[in-house]
């Protein structure tokens, strides 16, 4: 059975609990054959650098990938941490994202989704300000008014 | 605004002009630019239902419409839908598929560069079954931005289909709610309001994901089965369900390959010939 490090996303507990971080991560363990072994987040002033994560690979752990909560982990300002995905899979772990359901194996699979990826961070900066919620709030407030 | 039933002559929708009239309405029904795939799509979910019940060996058509002569009901019929879900979300690659065969109409509603659900939506509607959706609309939260494929795999019509307001009964609707009518008013006024579709095997939906619609228990002898699922162009904008968790990338034009050759470089990734 494959073993993973589990790392949830630090800017989003308050949205999604770490508890339910853990069992999405959990169940993409299980999509993978494997199970999380380990676990550990990014500091608030690490959620940039992934200074935590790196640190406890670079120690080379017997384990065959990470598992991260989301891919906006690894967005910033509108554009992916392509060199930091890229040294984790050159050490040979693999990457997998438990909300978007998907994993990288190698660099070559990062290069062959690159499209997805580039194009997701920057639609995630852009739309940010969830303008449908803006959309709705009127009729929400109509609906308020007359109940 | 029924459509009629069979012992009725029921007026099919088409729109062989296209989608002519989309604009106005937000929807448009269009025959498959490619029936061959359209066919081989349901010849697959056909394989894959009668491999989950004890099947009697009668041609597709007569399975999909005579379904509920199975007896499934309750917690197995769920199971059933479950498994049937799984199977054609993991091996039927129904979003590329669906592409070729209504691609004239897609690629001219969302443009080259497209992204589709990753999985797709099956319905099993039974006659009498008290369990369907109710009216709604798919944005927001969903983006507007997006268009719904809704493809029967039987003649659907009358309540064996499901009722749909175009944009200007819908937007009658929302006025009612801004105005401070209750969800109620508004869903009674998309169910009389609404046309119960009737549509020829072998034509698909587009709606825009604003449109108001819905389904009533079917009343009429047969099971209906549609399949849907979501297009837009990759770039525009996004609601509750973003690219990556529920969208992937289906085709880029060659000018986002081009400027994802020269990103690839910048970003330090081994350069890729954008042919």
């Amino acid at each position: 059975m494959k073993a993973f490090y589990s790392v949830p996303d630090t800017a989003s507990v308050r949205e999604v609990p770490q508890p339910v971080q853990h069992l999405a991560i959990g169940g993409q363990a299980s999509r993978l054959g494997g199970e999380v072994v380990f676990y550990t987040m990014e500091d608030h002033y690490t959620l940039r650098t992934h200074e935590v994560i790196c640190g406890k690979l670079a120690e080379g752990p017997a384990i065959d990938g990470v598992i991260f909560y989301r891919l906006a982990q690894f967005f910033a300002a509108g554009t992916i941490d392509v060199g930091t995905l890229r040294w984790i899979l050159e050490r040979g772990y693999t990457i997998a994202f438990a909300r978007e359901r998907i994993a990288f194996a190698d660099v070559a699979a990062l290069d062959r989704d690159f499209p997805l990826l580039a194009t997701h961070a920057r639609l995630h900066e852009r739309d940010r300000d969830r303008g449908f919620l803006r959309t709705a709030l009127p009729l929400v407030a109509a609906y308020e008014r007359a109940s | 605004m029924s459509s009629p039933r069979p012992d009725q002559a029921p007026a099919f929708v088409t729109t062989d002009a296209g989608l002519d009239g989309f604009a106005a309405r937000g929807f448009a029904v269009v025959p498959a630019d490619r029936r061959d795939v359209l066919d081989a799509v349901r010849d697959d979910v056909f394989a894959e239902a009668r491999a989950l019940v004890k099947y009697r060996g009668e041609p597709a058509e007569a399975f999909f419409n005579e379904f509920h002569t199975y007896g499934l009901a309750g917690t197995e019929l769920n199971a059933f839908r479950v498994a049937l879900v799984d199977a054609v979300a993991k091996r039927l690659a129904v979003g590329r598929r669906f592409f070729e065969a209504f691609g004239g109409a897609l690629a001219t509603l969302v443009g080259s560069d497209v992204a589709v659900q990753k999985t797709v939506n099956l319905v099993v509607q039974q006659p009498d079954d008290p369990d369907q959706v109710p009216t709604h609309r798919d944005a927001p939260s969903n983006s507007h931005f997006e268009v719904v494929l809704w493809v029967p795999l039987v003649d659907v019509y009358g309540t064996k289909s499901f009722y749909l307001c175009d944009r200007e009964r819908t937007a009658h609707g929302l006025a009612l709610l801004q105005e401070g009518a209750s969800f109620a008013t508004f869903a009674e006024h998309v169910r009389v309001q609404g046309v119960d579709l009737a549509m020829r095997y072998g034509s698909g939906l587009l709606f825009a994901a604003g449109l108001a619609h819905g389904c009533k228990v079917n009343a009429e002898p047969h099971t209906r089965w549609s399949l849907n699922l979501r297009y837009k162009n990759l770039f525009s904008p996004y609601g509750s369900k973003g690219l990556a968790e529920y969208f992937e990338i289906l085709h880029l034009s060659p000018l986002s390959r081009v400027g994802f050759a020269f990103e690839r470089q910048e970003f330090g990734l081994a350069p890729r010939d954008p042919r």
